[in-house]
């Protein structure tokens, strides 16, 4: 005899109940780790985007959202030929819908940007990349879901191009993506002269102060930030990860109120037998500790269950034809222990209520109670 | 008034001090119990000493308050005036109080009260949980007791395979099994046919010369009463030895 036993016996006798419970905590962990892996996968693929290849990232100050940073020519220009820059590759973003496809995202590009080169290349080559007016070079998702061919003619909004290129990029923002030449790009977003972004890649690594302290002296309206500071400071980021941490905790909240809800149950269903043991010599905080042991096995088995039924989850919907490349999950540690940490607080504020109740209970009272 | 309360509370408490440590196992001063805010009186003014190792009856009608007495003496219930000491301790002081359910009195009820979908040999374990006794010592108490019950054979079943008598025989074994100095047993034959009911007591007469235990046992029962070395007749709200 022990004292798990007594945990396990009450769970045991009611089945029903405590799989409720589990299933609860499984749901809303499961929830949580889908909502924050494939946000955060997310972010990492934008993220991805902007650092291939590169140390800094150029954008005007103060834009809400990268695709509203404008840099004129000069700038480029000026930026581009100081000393400690070993490459640059100016990037303009744009979307465009169309009745089919609510988000297009296009990417106007120069020749040497290194998206082009890693790339596998289904059809076309890089070196042509700026040979033909008005040509696209497709993800092979967004190939797929334009149902573009080689050399073809598709309508992107309300222009004709035709299709020099179909490539496969691992970052599924990009292999959903239209890239053009920077220039057709401009035009066609009718933005001449001007880049969203510009990433800049340092002969030596160590002179990134020294950058950031020419540029923000020349041009004060720029923002200057490494690819890691970037991130941490986008205010984007920031809005869609805090936005996924919170609706993954409501869902796990919800699930620790269903928690506080079967161990209420499971105290006034045995108030006698608690009453009992309190006679045989269980303290209050005994009493306190059998709830409490409960509570922790079931927020156990339901994040052990929710886990893996999220990752399962998440899986599958990697594998939805129509969602294919968008979604690339991303767990790592800080999810993980996130999402225990949640659940377990949620489920023992719910324990707390109910093992303050059954810590009060008048052995004297419970027992006349038939 | 003030002057006479506070009077007798001294003697009560100088003589408390005198009886400690004394062959006393349990001494009931004064004492007042009433429910429902002073409507129903239930003991006024009881006063009765238990020495070490006697088998007590509580004698007297349904409703006449011995399971209130019972429960006062073991700490269950609270009292509204007067003192009680039950084996050197003060049942109202929370620690106190706790240290006497778990090592002081074993108690026994009209109903059994063990945990259904245990087995009979945890139910009888489950005291143990509360004090710092080895399994191996425990173990060996529970085969000591349940030897002494004629249990053997039904240790590990559960409760609710098992009859009334073999019931209350477990009940027995679990309020012995932290060696306790006094049993508090609230009709333990209540519930039982005539037959079963003899056996349990003498059962119970036979722990109590093996261990010397101090037994209070509530019963309407004359016949059992009469085999008890000290009866208390519970009437009107008033205990008076016969
Ligand atoms: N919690 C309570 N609230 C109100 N009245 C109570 C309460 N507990 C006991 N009583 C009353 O106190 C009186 C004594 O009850 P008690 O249970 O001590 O009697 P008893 O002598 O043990 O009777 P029985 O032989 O039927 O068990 C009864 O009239 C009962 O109704
Ligand atoms: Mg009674």
């Amino acid at each position: 005899m022990n004292f798990a036993k007594l945990i396990f016996i009450n769970l045991k006798r009611h089945r029903i109940r405590s799989l409720i419970g589990i299933s609860g905590i499984a749901f809303g962990v499961a929830a949580m780790l889908t909502v924050l892996s494939v946000i955060t996968g997310a972010i990492d693929m934008f993220e991805d985007i902007l650092s291939n290849n590169s140390d800094y990232i150029v954008f005007e100050k103060n834009v809400s959202d990268l695709f509203f940073s404008s840099i004129n020519s000069t700038q480029i220009e000026k930026i581009g030929s100081l000393s400690m820059v070993e490459d640059a590759f100016p990037i303009l973003f744009g979307i465009v819908s169309s009745e089919n496809h609510p988000v297009i995202t296009c990417f106007g590009i120069n020749k040497n940007d290194p998206r082009l080169a890693n790339a596998k290349w289904l059809y076309g080559s890089p070196r042509n990349f700026y040979s033909h007016k008005n040509s696209v070079y497709l993800g092979s998702r967004a190939a797929d879901f334009l149902e573009a061919k080689y050399l073809k003619n598709i309508r992107i909004g309300k222009k004709t191009f035709n299709v020099r290129g179909i490539l496969q990029l691992e970052n599924g923002f990009e292999n959903g993506g239209v890239f053009m030449p920077l220039k057709t790009a401009q035009e066609y977003f009718h933005r001449d002269n001007y880049v969203s972004v510009f990433m800049i890649k340092l002969k030596h690594t160590n002179s990134g102060s020294e950058f950031k302290k020419q540029v923000e002296t020349l041009y004060p309206d720029l923002s200057v930030l490494q690819n890691k500071e970037f991130s941490n400071s986008y205010s984007q980021f920031k809005i869609l990860s805090a936005t996924s941490w919170a609706i993954g905790a409501c869902a796990c909240l919800l699930g620790g109120m269903g928690v506080a809800n079967t161990m209420i149950m499971s105290v006034f269903s045995r108030m006698r037998e608690i009453a009992i043991l309190v006679v045989c010599g269980f303290s209050k905080s005994q009493v306190r500790l059998l709830i409490f042991g409960e509570t922790t096995f079931i927020v156990i088995c339901g994040s052990i269950l929710g886990l893996i039924g999220g990752v399962c989850f998440v899986y599958l919907l990697e594998t939805i034809p129509t969602l294919n490349g968008y979604i690339q999950s991303a767990f790592n540690i800080k999810i993980i222990v996130g999402i225990l940490v949640v659940a377990f607080t949620s489920s023992w504020l719910g324990a707390l209520y109910p093992a303050w109740y059954a810590s009060k209970i008048q052995p004297i009272d419970a027992l006349r109670y038939e | 008034m003030h002057c006479v309360m506070n009077n007798t509370e001294t003697n009560n408490q100088n003589r408390v001090l005198e009886i400690k440590n004394s062959n006393i196992a349990v001494s009931v001063y004064n004492v007042w119990k009433s429910y429902e805010s002073g409507k129903i009186k239930v003991l006024s003014d009881v006063n009765l000493q238990i020495k070490k190792g006697e088998l007590v009856a509580l004698w007297g009608v349904s409703g006449s308050g011995k399971s209130t007495l019972l429960h006062l003496i073991g700490g269950l219930d609270t009292i509204d005036n007067g003192r009680i000491t039950t084996a050197d301790l003060d049942p109202t002081n929370e620690n106190e109080r706790l240290e006497l359910r778990r090592n002081k009195v074993g108690f026994i009820f009209q109903l059994h009260n063990l945990i259904p979908d245990l087995t009979l040999g945890e139910n009888c374990l489950i005291p143990t949980l509360t004090t710092n006794i080895s399994v191996p010592e425990s173990r060996k108490r529970l085969n000591e007791l349940i030897e002494m019950t004629g249990l053997q054979d039904r240790l590990h079943h559960r409760i609710q395979d098992l009859s009334g008598g073999e019931r209350q025989r477990a009940a027995i074994c679990r309020a012995l099994i932290n060696n306790p100095m006094i049993i508090l047993a609230d009709e333990p034959t209540g519930s039982l046919d005539e037959e079963t009911g003899s056996q349990i007591f003498s059962l119970f007469k036979k722990l109590i010369d093996e261990k010397n235990i101090t037994v209070i046992m509530a019963t309407h029962e004359r016949r059992f009463a009469e085999e008890c070395d000290k009866i208390f007749k519970v009437k009107n709200g008033k205990v008076s030895q016969i």
